[in-house]
């Protein structure tokens, strides 16, 4: 090697690493917060909802901003440099997991801040405990773009919003014992407000939401409040849901799987031919014929699918197209968690009962 | 579990306590008023505490099945709550790319009249496995094996990449400044295009203008290479820089020059995020192989992809210019060259792009060659793509001169396709 080239090299490569510990604390300073005395925990989340979600379980002990907006398609964000900067001063990185925001893995490594890597305490993978469904049994890539882990669009059943709570305050109450009460008493306060919009205040008082959840679960909630006789006392979104029992609804991709299982409808194809493809026109007329044959009221999609095929169908049948939100924000003006349920239940039940 | 049976328990409890009770308060209540109970009532009495212990037994009834169901479920949940795994296996995925052109008059392999022919040939141009897997909790590694071919039935096979990731180190809490120090052979971060895979690149090939000065496949090397945050004005701006050594010598802008006499890269990079799904981005890059060979590119991208509907629409524009500074015998002192592009997403699965790019020689930076491209794309999924190229080249070089090329691409993966650069769509 010639020395003096090396020398010479080395000597320039020194000036441009000699700023970064500077560099480094100038940052850290201005971003990052420390983790003793944690005053509040900086929290991100790959998703609105879960930003929601802590927020009500965090309450005054975090400070939290989600990557995505609730109008963009939670499998495809683009990681950009600004959701990394976001995510490198971050004590907390909370994903859905199950596969949904591959992108997410991207953001936290570039990142570059070893707190919300894979395996360590502030990365949290709210839906781990969530009874998944369409858990495929073989997994080719000729079935489309197949979930491994099952279905990943677990917050729109609300029962399992209480699992995703569970989780984050469990992460919140390790990385901030000292406020691990307070996560606690947030943590139940969610849930009963969960129980109290699914199945209506007094129901929860007279059974108790943990064994309502239970029988709701189990799928035996109405037979069993028929044996007391307490189907009266049944309120919240499972009663204004109880004309959608039983109905077919047809939806673009598999995104409904989970309110459909709470709620009681079915969903007897996708308009998608399999997950992620966009449909041919002869799976478009299967799906008319479909409609027609099994008089679906209903068309329902999330707000940032093409609504193409949905529009022609509900123009060739007379169905409904309902394009909603299935995330929080002022963006799609969903202020919280529970709004987007009402709407949800809302929007189905008018479509379902105004169809001609 | 235990604790929904104890409080079962505990309720039934309550009520055979009560009903004695309640038996008891009627009969000092009928005490009281010296009338023995009657048949009626006795019946009466009787048929509350059947009700009561009827529903009691649903209760139960309904407690039991509940567990069952809880136990089953959980039976056949075991093992699957595992989100991530690679402690036995790294994620591996393979990318075929084959490329079949047509052209006008006869080509040669780098244009060069003494290499073999490459004109009307069908080629599988790459074969390449990816494994990667974090190492440690400090370490990421990646490790790319490829089978490439610039002629037909001709391949060599390497390492196009094989390199650690330092997150973190063991006697550091965290990076300064989010530093992330790669070690290994990569394509270090110069400018736009080097850094993207064959099978990753929005166009059928490598722009020319960024062959003429880092290579036909760009710019691979082994070294060490920081990447960091700069402070940023905004939450809506960052400003990124690499630095790195590298090994020197086998690049196109100094074509003798030893591997020990080690290069210097630095680049600088500024994001910002216009909101709506619009973004820009500069890139300023230096690399210096020593004081004889130098080059500096220069790089800039706008890209609109919509919240709504993102997967549908979307726009790019952009470009890279490249200004070499060398002072060896048989090379000119400062060839340049450039390249613009443009692509526009007409639906989930089609593209349309165009590009230009203006090469000078190396060696007499009065002889350049002009490029215009336009291609089409389409995507069965992610996972299979096609495209179709035409491209016509103007050159003050005879056997480029007046070339008209038809190019189909093909690119096929199987396996967990690691997600691409944010700006590339698919």
């Amino acid at each position: 090697m010639n020395t003096k080239t090396t020398l010479r090299t080395l000597a320039l490569s020194s000036l441009f690493l000699a700023p970064v510990p500077a560099l480094a604390r100038s940052v850290d300073g201005e971003f990052a917060p420390g983790t003793e005395g944690i005053e509040s925990l900086e929290v991100v989340t790959t998703l609105p909802v879960l930003a929601d979600i802590a927020k009500d379980v965090g309450g005054e002990f975090i400070h939290v901003a989600a990557l995505s907006t609730p109008n963009q398609d939670p499998h495809y964000v683009q990681p950009t440099p600004v959701l990394m900067q976001k995510a490198r001063g971050a004590d907390v990185f909370i994903e859905c997991g199950l596969q949904l925001e591959l992108w997410g893995e991207k953001v936290a490594a570039g990142s570059g801040n070893p707190k919300i890597q894979v395996g360590q305490p502030g990365r949290v993978i709210a839906s781990t405990g969530v009874e998944t469904l369409e858990l495929p049994t073989i997994l080719i890539r000729e079935w489309g773009d197949v979930h491994p882990y099952g279905n990943p669009h677990v917050w729109l059943d609300p029962l399992n919003a209480k699992i995703l709570a569970k989780n984050i305050a469990e992460a919140f109450s390790k990385l901030d014992a000292p406020h691990a009460d307070a996560y606690r008493a947030n943590l139940a306060e969610f849930e009963h407000r969960i129980d109290v919009a699914l199945f209506g205040a007094d129901l929860v008082d007279e059974i108790g939401g943990r064994k309502l959840a239970r029988l709701s679960k189990g799928g035996r909630l109405e037979e069993y409040l028929e044996h007391r006789g307490l189907s009266e006392m049944l309120g919240g979104w499972l009663a204004k849901a109880a004309p959608l029992r039983g109905r077919p609804i047809v939806t673009y991709h598999k995104t409904f799987i989970y309110l459909a299982t709470r709620f009681g409808f079915e969903i007897p194809i996708e308009i998608e031919e399999k997950p992620g493809i966009p449909p041919s026109a002869k799976q478009r007329d299967r799906v008319l014929k479909l409609i027609r044959d099994q008089g679906v009221h209903t068309i329902l999609q999330a707000v940032y699918h093409d609504r193409t095929a949905g529009t022609y169908l509900a123009k060739e049948t007379g169905a409904h197209l309902l394009s909603e939100p299935i995330d929080v924000g002022e963006d799609v003006g969903i202020p919280d968690y529970f709004a987007l349920m009402d709407n949800l239940v809302s929007k189905l039940v008018e479509s379902e009962s105004t169809h001609n | 579990m235990h604790s929904h049976a104890a409080s079962g328990l505990a309720f039934t409890l309550a009520i055979l306590a009560t009903a004695p009770s309640a038996h008891g308060q009627a009969s000092d209540s009928e005490t009281d008023s010296t009338a023995p109970p009657t048949v009626q009532e006795l019946l009466q009495r009787i048929e509350r505490l059947e009700r009561a212990r009827d529903a009691d037994r649903e209760d139960f009834e309904f407690e039991l099945e509940g567990l069952e169901d809880d136990l089953s479920r959980l039976e056949s949940k075991a093992g699957v709550q595992t989100q991530r795994s690679n402690v036995f296996n790294p994620g591996i995925t393979v990318f075929g790319n084959f490329l079949a052109r047509a052209d006008d008059q006869s080509v040669h392999l780098d244009d060069d009249p003494t290499a073999p022919r490459i004109d009307d040939q069908f080629n599988l141009r790459e074969f390449e496995v990816d494994y990667r897997a974090s190492i440690d909790p400090w370490t990421d590694g990646v490790l790319i094996a490829t089978y490439e071919s610039e002629t037909p039935g001709e391949a060599n096979a390497t390492i196009e990449e094989g390199y650690v990731i330092v997150k973190k180190l063991p006697v550091l809490d965290s990076a300064p400044a989010g530093l992330k120090l790669k070690m290994g052979r990569f394509r270090p971060n110069f400018g736009r295009f080097n850094q993207i895979h064959t099978h990753d690149l929005p166009q059928p090939t490598y722009p020319r203008a960024l062959g003429t000065f880092l290579g036909p496949e760009g710019y691979i090397r082994d070294g060490v290479e920081g990447k960091f945050f700069l402070p940023s004005p905004s939450e809506s701006q960052t400003i990124e820089a690499t630095v790195g050594l590298f090994d020197g010598g086998e690049l196109p802008i100094a074509p003798g020059e030893s591997a020990s006499n080690l290069s210097v890269l630095g680049h600088v990079k500024w994001f910002k995020d216009l909101g709506k799904g619009r973004d820009v981005e500069l890139g300023v890059s230096g690399l210096q192989n020593d004081s004889d060979h130098r080059v500096v590119g220069l790089d800039g991208t706008y890209k609109w992809k919509p919240f709504e509907g993102g997967e549908w629409k979307s726009f790019l524009v952009g470009g890279e210019f490249f200004q070499a500074d060398l002072s060896e015998a048989g090379l000119d002192s400062s060839p340049m060259g450039y390249y613009l592009w443009s692509q526009y997403q007409f639906d989930k699965n089609l593209y349309f792009g165009v590009r230009y790019y203006h090469a000078e020689d190396l060696t007499d930076a009065s002889m350049s060659t002009d490029t215009y491209g336009a291609y089409l794309t389409f995507y069965t999924t992610e996972f299979f793509r096609l495209r179709f190229g035409m491209e016509h080249s103007t050159s003050d070089i005879d056997e480029i001169d007046g070339r008209n090329t038809a190019l189909l691409e093909t690119n096929f993966i199987f396996g967990s396709h690691p997600v691409e650069p944010y700006w590339v769509n698919r």
